[in-house]
C-alpha cells in the first residue's frame, strides 16, 4: 500500500476535498442544524467523533469484516458511537442535548461518515483512517460554523447570545447604537432551513473560483 | 491476509452475532449506568421551570439564582402537589409517580370532564403561588410549560416555556426572559371575572392595552400559545373559581 501523506489526510478535506462543498455529501444536516453557531459547534465536534472513531474502528476490522455484509458493519459501528453522543450529551450536556433533539440521532445517517469508511477506512491503515476521519469532520465542521455564523447574525441579530443588530443591542458600545448596526433588522428567510442553501451555493462558488484544481470537477 | 474465510456463510453468521452481542451489551450497559443521571436532568429540568415560573425573575436573576441546589432544595421545602379533577377538586395529596401529565392529556378516550390535573402550589410564608401545567401545539411540534397564578387566582405570577422543535431564533425564542417577562403581572380575567387575556400577533397589541405581544416571525407558534393557556384555563377553571 502506498504511503499517504499524513498532514495531507488532515488539510485536504478543510478545502480542495471538503465533504461539504466539494464531495456535497452531508448536505441535508448542514441545512438543519447551521440555525445557529452554538449548535453547529457541537455538532461539528459530534460528527468529528464519530467520523474518526468508525473510520478507526472500521480500518481496524477491514481484514475481518465479510464484504457482504460490510454495509451492515459500518452502519451498526456508525449507530453505536452515535448512540454514545446521544446518550452522553443527555447525561452531561442535559440543555445542549434538548436543543439539537433530534439532529444528534440524525448523525447516522450523514453520508460523510459512510462514505468515508466506504472510500478510505476499508482499505487503510488503522492511524491513517482516523487522521482522515478527523480531518473531514473537521472539513464538515468548518463548513457548518461559518454557515451558522451567517445565518444567526443576520438571521436573529445576535451570536451566542450577544445580540449585534437592533433595539437590545446595547451592551453599553457606542458604535453598536448607529447606523446600520442600529438600523439592521433581523432577516427571517435567514432563520429558516432554505438559507443554507443560499449561503452553501455562494461557498461553493467563491472556493471553485478560488481554487484552480477545483473547476473541472463537475 | 487474515487466515479466516470471510465469505463463508458460517464466518458471517458468527462475526454478525458477536457484533450483535458486543454491541448490545456495551450500548445497555453505558445506557443503565447514566440512566439515573438522565432521569434527574429530566427531573432538575422540570423543576426548575416550576422555579421560573413562580419566582418570575429577569434573565440575570435566573442566571445567578436557580442553581441545581437553590432549584432542588425551594422546590422539595416549598413546593406541594396535588391532583385535582375537572370539578376542582383535590383527588390526590401529592403526584403519584405513574402519573403522566402527557400521556393524560392526550388520552383521547377520556373528555376532559374525566381527566386528573396537577397543580404546584407554592408556599413561602408570604403567600401562595399556585402553577398550573400546560400543553399545547406549536407550528413543528408540542409546546409546553408552566403558568402560576398569585393567591388571587387571577394575576400571573410568572410563566415558563418549553418547546420540542420550534424554529431557532423565531418560536424558539418563546422560552427566553424577553417574551415571558410580558406575562407578568397580568391578569387572566377582567373585572366581571370573564377570561380576558390574548397573546397578540406580533406588533398587534393594542398600545397600553392588555395582553402580551407576540414573537416576531413566528406567527403560528404565537397563536400555539394563545391557545394553549387557554385551553390551560379551561382545564382548571373550576380550581381557579373556587379557591376564590
Amino acid at each position: 500500500m502506498s504511503e499517504v501523506n499524513t498532514k495531507k489526510l488532515l488539510t485536504d478535506p478543510l478545502d480542495d476535498n471538503n465533504p461539504i462543498t466539494v464531495q456535497v455529501l452531508g448536505v441535508c444536516s448542514a441545512l438543519a442544524v447551521s440555525g445557529s453557531l452554538k449548535n453547529a459547534l457541537v455538532m461539528a465536534v459530534a460528527v468529528t467523533f464519530v467520523t474518526a472513531f468508525s473510520n478507526l474502528t472500521i480500518s481496524l476490522l477491514r481484514n475481518y469484516i465479510p464484504s457482504r455484509i460490510r454495509m451492515i458493519v459500518q452502519l451498526v459501528v456508525i449507530a453505536f458511537l452515535v448512540t454514545l453522543v446521544s446518550i452522553s450529551l443527555k447525561a452531561f450536556l442535559f440543555d445542549l442535548s434538548k436543543e439539537l433533539s433530534v439532529y444528534v440521532g440524525l448523525i447516522i445517517t450523514n453520508c460523510i461518515i459512510m462514505g468515508r469508511l466506504e472510500a478510505f477506512a476499508i482499505g487503510n491503515k488503522p492511524v491513517d483512517s482516523f487522521l482522515d476521519g478527523v480531518g473531514n469532520g473537521i472539513g464538515y465542521g468548518l463548513i457548518l460554523v461559518i454557515v451558522g455564523f451567517i445565518r444567526e447574525l443576520f438571521g436573529t441579530g445576535a451570536l451566542l447570545g450577544f445580540t449585534f443588530f437592533g433595539e437590545e443591542a446595547r451592551h453599553g458600545i457606542e458604535f453598536l447604537k448607529h447606523g446600520f448596526f442600529n438600523d439592521f433588522f433581523h432577516n427571517g428567510l435567514m432563520v429558516l432551513p432554505i438559507s443554507s442553501i443560499f449561503i452553501l451555493g455562494i461557498l461553493i462558488w467563491i472556493q471553485r473560483s478560488r481554487n484552480a484544481e477545483l473547476i473541472d470537477i463537475s | 491476509m487474515s487466515k479466516f474465510n470471510t465469505n463463508s456463510n458460517g464466518y458471517t453468521l458468527g462475526f454478525l452475532a458477536v457484533m450483535v452481542i458486543i454491541v448490545g451489551g456495551a450500548l445497555a450497559f453505558i445506557s443503565s449506568s447514566l440512566e439515573d443521571r438522565i432521569n434527574d436532568n429530566q427531573e432538575l429540568d422540570r423543576r426548575k421551570k416550576i422555579m421560573k415560573a413562580i419566582l418570575s425573575l429577569s434573565e440575570d436573576q435566573e442566571n445567578e439564582v436557580l442553581t441545581k441546589e437553590f432549584v432542588n432544595a425551594e422546590y422539595q421545602g416549598k413546593v406541594t402537589g396535588v391532583l385535582i379533577n375537572y370539578a376542582g377538586e383535590v383527588v390526590e395529596e401529592t403526584i403519584p409517580a405513574k402519573y403522566d401529565f402527557r400521556k393524560e392529556m392526550k388520552d383521547n378516550s377520556k373528555a376532559k370532564e374525566d381527566k386528573l390535573y396537577p397543580v404546584y402550589i407554592y408556599d413561602d410564608n408570604e403567600g401562595k403561588v399556585f402553577v398550573y401545567q400546560m400543553i399545547g401545539n406549536g407550528l413543528w411540534d408540542e409546546i409546553n410549560g408552566f403558568l402560576a397564578l398569585e393567591a388571587d387566582q387571577q394575576t400571573i405570577k410568572g410563566v415558563a416555556f418549553d418547546h420540542v422543535g420550534e424554529t431557532p431564533g423565531l418560536g424558539a425564542e418563546m422560552v427566553k426572559n424577553k417574551f415571558r417577562e410580558q406575562f407578568y403581572g397580568q391578569s387572566l380575567f377582567d373585572v366581571n371575572g370573564n377570561y380576558d387575556f390574548v397573546v397578540y400577533k406580533s406588533g398587534k397589541l393594542p398600545s397600553g392595552g392588555k395582553g402580551v405581544d407576540g414573537l416576531a416571525g413566528a406567527t403560528i407558534t404565537t397563536d400555539g400559545i394563545n391557545d394553549m393557556i387557554r385551553k390551560t384555563k379551561d382545564n382548571y377553571i373550576n380550581y381557579i373559581s373556587s379557591a376564590n
